[in-house]
């Protein structure tokens, strides 16, 4: 059984995301809380591979790890462009635990490594992300998935959901005149890749 | 349909260092709510549509002008700078005196019509019908209109994607360059228009 999610985000003064990354991990945090789950924020002060280790290394079962940050095809990056999350220095600990991400294109070369090492579950994308930083629906599909499956739900489920909250977004911003943020959106769920078990769920992992 | 677009708010520039008054004229009688205006020199004309692409319009640009004076090519380039956007019907007394190499470079803008000076009302008011039509129907264009009509501080940042950030006016600009990101933005209402047709909704 899984009862503890990290949250790692990207948070610096500098970053032009900060507001969305923020948003992201404030909005998981709070179904973590609800679900009772023992959240470990990473926010930029601790954004380094060091830390991932560390905070991991203090968990003793399987968790969850969310990031919430720019990344490429084999890395998630940090404000000072360093690699926190890669396939070269710590793709190896994540092994039996369900790994979520909303970042640039890691749902290619780390998701591929994460699933050889045993990953339970990965979520990403194998695009580059865009971000309407003040267009709430963009915070609120990203993060839905991560919403299901705290609540419980399996991954089969946990995507649907996903799924149907961006065509739900995505029609609404439509409705409402706002389609250039409707097209973004639609790219970033056509970017969306999951890897894991249909049944699977955090209870028995 | 042409009495609504003969009804449609536009301006038609015409620059011409020796501008044919019959041309106004007709232009006037089909286009009412049409605003003309004629400028003389090819620089002075091409600074006014520089100053404000924002505005709904249709150049008719003369080719050649004197010899120390800047060229309608030459204005032609300047405008295609920041705006592939704008419908220009190119007007020359001496089609086959054209360089090759600028021919081509006419050839392959759609947005650029060739005519002779000389020709009949009915060829000129058939393009400014063509271009109208165009410009209501293309997606870059409605796109184009979309943002300028877009409430929100246009300065403001829009979208980020990457390290990137792009405010309205970036990517406004980028759709009027055409560059790889404009277009990019094109094929993501592209797809969005299918989505929702897929969808029915």
């Amino acid at each position: 059984m899984i009862s503890d999610i990290i949250i790692a985000y990207n948070d610096d003064l500098n970053e032009e995301s900060k507001h969305f990354f923020e948003s992201c991990a404030d909005s998981v945090r709070q179904k973590a809380v609800e679900s009772s789950l023992k959240y470990h924020n990473l926010d930029s002060t601790k954004l380094f591979h060091s830390e991932v280790e560390r905070a991991i290394s203090e968990i003793n079962s399987n968790f969850i790890f969310s990031a919430f940050s720019h990344g490429a095809k084999s890395a998630l990056f940090n404000h000072q462009s360093e690699e926190y999350v890669s396939v070269t220095t710590n793709n190896f600990i994540f092994g039996g635990s369900i790994v979520y991400t909303f970042a640039c294109e890691c749902g290619c070369d780390l998701r591929n490594h994460f699933v050889d090492l045993g990953v339970a579950s990965f979520w990403g994308y194998k695009e580059n992300v865009s971000i309407c930083p003040h267009v709430e629906e963009f915070v609120t599909c990203a993060t839905e998935g991560l919403a299901a499956l705290l609540e419980g739900k399996t991954i089969q489920e946990s995507l649907n959901q996903m799924k149907a909250m961006y065509d739900n977004s995505i029609l609404s911003l439509k409705n409402s005149s706002h389609v250039l943020e409707a097209a973004f959106l639609l790219d970033n769920k056509e970017a969306l890749t999951v890897y894991g078990a249909d049944e699977l769920n955090i209870s028995i992992l | 349909m042409i009495i609504i677009m003969n009804n449609e708010k536009f301006e038609i520039v015409i620059i011409d260092d020796n501008p044919k008054e019959h041309i106004h004229d007709n232009l006037k009688i089909e286009y009412p709510n049409a605003q003309i205006c004629t400028f003389t020199t090819a620089k002075s004309g091409a600074d006014y549509i520089l100053n404000d692409l924002n505005k709904k319009r249709i150049v008719f640009l003369d080719y050649k002008f004197s010899a120390n004076e800047m060229q309608g090519l030459d204005a032609l380039k300047a405008i295609r700078s920041k705006t592939s956007l704008l419908y220009i019907i190119l007007m020359t007394a001496e089609l086959i005196n054209i360089k090759r190499e600028e021919l081509m470079d006419l050839i392959s803008d759609d947005g650029i019509s060739l005519i002779s000076s000389d020709v009949d009302s009915e060829v000129y008011i058939g393009l400014v019908e063509k271009n109208l039509s165009f410009m209501n129907s293309r997606l870059d264009s409605v796109l184009e209109q979309w943002i300028i009509d877009h409430p929100s501080d246009r300065s403001k940042t829009f979208l980020t994607e990457g390290t990137m950030s792009y405010s309205l006016n970036d990517i406004l600009s980028e759709i009027r360059n055409q560059t790889q990101f404009g277009k990019k933005i094109e094929r993501k209402l592209f797809k969005l228009i299918v989505h929702m047709l897929i969808n029915d909704k």
